[in-house]
Parts: structure tokens; sequence; C-alpha cells
């Protein structure tokens, strides 16, 4: 028997997240975050791989937000 | 479907009739204490409701406006479930932090060598007395043990890294299982890579613009040249011995380090 996995960090597959902006130097008022799409965990770093839909490109982030809950029921935007 | 004095509320796909309604003046009433032995689930959702005030209060922490509406702190706030697990995007946009790192109260490791920290210091403005200018420090994760090469500029860090490794696995008989290092440029090129692969070594990264997840390291790093710092500056020696002072805290501290979570010194190494 090994460690028992730890699980908690996981979420639904294709949700919405919203990943912090650490890239680019950001003004007092500029938006914090971007909007993305939640695809899976990163094999070699402690991370999550998201798709940005801001910046059409995949990244792994660990500074990120997860909107988990029932899969169509929208969020007010 | 509205008429004059009354109206009606037919199911589309069933064509089924729900409800019926008189027209009382110009509002259509339904009375539901008429429906009860239909089956009536849902007539108008709450949730829209707290998001709206949500909206209203200027996108109010949800533990505020829960505790506003149950203590009845103002007025004309209806008492509804403030709770919500879904999240706002405008919220989002606007507030989000960076993510905490919390303290492991583990060692995760079972043996030495079993996971290496590797990071590189500098560029020092003043080269040791060997012309060096950065630091390689390498830190068992198990043992906590730490090694400190000292390089002449950065491409060297493959070369020191490399021949340390065959070194230090000869030497100890164990293999090296994991290696974690940042994003920098001196670990994450090819030919590291490739040796990685070929000796059977999992190289890890921290997240980028992440050093927090380094940690292990990053937390040596200071302790080394800080005390280093200290005792070049106490007793006035010129600044190129920096590389000497490093070597001789790293060998101190080795011997002298005592881990938190265990509250005791090294294992023996």
């Amino acid at each position: 028997m090994g460690r028992r996995p730890n699980i908690s960090y996981f979420h639904q597959f294709g949700c919405t997240c919203y990943i912090l902006n650490n890239k680019l130097y950001l003004k007092k008022f500029d938006a914090n975050a971007q909007r993305g799409i939640f695809l899976g965990y990163s094999e070699r770093s402690k991370a999550y791989k998201v798709y940005n839909s801001e910046t059409l490109c995949v990244e792994e982030s660990m500074h990120a937000k997860f909107d988990d809950k029932e899969p169509g029921n929208e969020t007010p935007k | 479907m509205f008429g004059k004095t009354n109206c009606t509320i037919i199911n589309k796909d069933e064509n089924s009739i729900v409800f019926k309604g008189k027209r009382i003046e110009n509002v259509y009433k339904i009375n539901f204490s008429e429906l009860v032995d239909q089956k009536v689930i849902c007539l108008l959702s709450v949730n829209d409701k707290k998001w709206v005030w949500h909206r209203r209060l200027g996108h109010a922490n949800w533990r505020l406006i829960y505790k506003l509406s149950k203590l009845q702190l103002v007025k004309g706030l209806p008492s509804i479930d403030y709770h919500s697990d879904a999240l706002c995007g405008a919220c989002q946009k606007g507030k989000i932090a960076k993510s905490s790192f919390k303290t492991k109260y583990i060692v995760s490791t079972s043996r030495p060598l079993e996971l290496l920290h590797i990071d590189l210091f500098g560029p020092v403005n003043i080269a040791s007395l060997y012309r060096s200018k950065y630091g390689l420090v390498i830190v068992d994760d198990y043992s906590t043990w730490t090694w400190v090469k000292f390089l002449r500029s950065k491409d060297k860090a493959y070369d020191v890294f490399s021949n340390f490794c065959t070194q230090i696995q000869s030497e100890k008989e164990m293999k090296i299982l994991k290696v974690r290092s940042d994003h920098g440029g001196e670990f994450e090129n090819e030919p590291f890579e490739t040796f990685c692969e070929k000796h059977g070594i999992i190289h890890e990264f921290s997240s980028s613009r992440t050093p927090q997840q380094n940690g292990v390291v990053e937390r040596k790093n200071r302790t080394l040249q800080e005390m280093a710092r200290t005792m070049i500056h106490e007793n006035n020696l010129a600044k190129h011995f920096w590389a000497e002072a490093v070597n001789t805290i790293c060998y101190v501290q080795n011997r002298i380090y005592l881990r938190p979570i265990l509250e005791k010194q090294h294992m023996n190494f």
C-alpha cells in the first residue's frame, strides 16, 4: 500500500475557469483574469492545463479559479 | 393565451393546460390553492434574485451579504439564502489573486537522492577568486543535504550537473529519481533533457513565474547568501571571497541544520 492519493484539486473537464494574468504588467484598472476552459493537469509541474479563450492558446497555470457546478447551468455574466 | 376575462397557460409539448387564471382589473391571477393536486414544481427561481442583489451591492462578498440579511442590518434586503457555489465572472476578472502555498507537514520522499531541487543564483557582480559568477545549489529533499557548485557562466550548468550526477550516483550507489527546477534556460534545454532521459531521471518543473513552488532550494539560497554576507562583513573581507564563504556555510549548514518538521538533524548521509 502506498500513500493515499490526494484528489482535492480535481475539477470538471471543460468547465469555465478564470486564469490570473501574471505574464503582463497590469495597469491599475485592467482585468486581472482571463476566461478559459479547463483541459487537464500538467504532468511535470503542479499546475492546471487550461485553454485561454482570450489569447487562444493552451497554457499551464496554477493561479486559476474553476466554476465547478452542474454542467449546463450558466452563470450570470 | 390571454383573453379578456381569463388566461390559460399551455404546455406546448404536451398540449395540456398548466394553469388557468382569472383577470382582475389589469392583472391575471392564478389561484394556487386549487392547484395542490397537480404537479407544480417550480414557479420562479429565487436564484436570480440573489444574483441581482449581488450586483446591486457592487459585487459584494457573499459572506457580507449573508450577514447583512441574517442580522437584518439593512432595510429592504430580502432574506433569502445568499450562498453561491457558482463563480461570478465579473468578480473573478476584477478580484482574482494568486493561490496560496500551504506548508507541508510530511516528508514526501523515502530515501536520499529520490528528489533533488536545483537552482542557480547569480550573477554576483564581483567574480570570485576562481572567476566564478554563479552558484548552482543542489538540495536533496530527504536529507536536505546541500551541495554548491560554482560556475563561470550559466551554460556550464549542464556540464557541472551531469558530472555531479554520475559522481554522486556511483558514490552512494543509489539512483537519482527526480530533479525539480524552475523554467530557467540553464535547465530547460535539449542536452539537459537528453541527459535526463538517458539516465532515467524525471525532470519536473515548478509552474512558470511561481518561485514559491521551488521553495526548498530558494530558501536554501537565501540562507547561504545571508550567512556568507554576514561572515564577509564581520571580518571586513574583500568581496571576491564570497565563493569561499558560501562554501564554508554550505559545509557548516550540512552539519547543523535542524529540519522544522522532524525537529532533528540530517539523517545520516
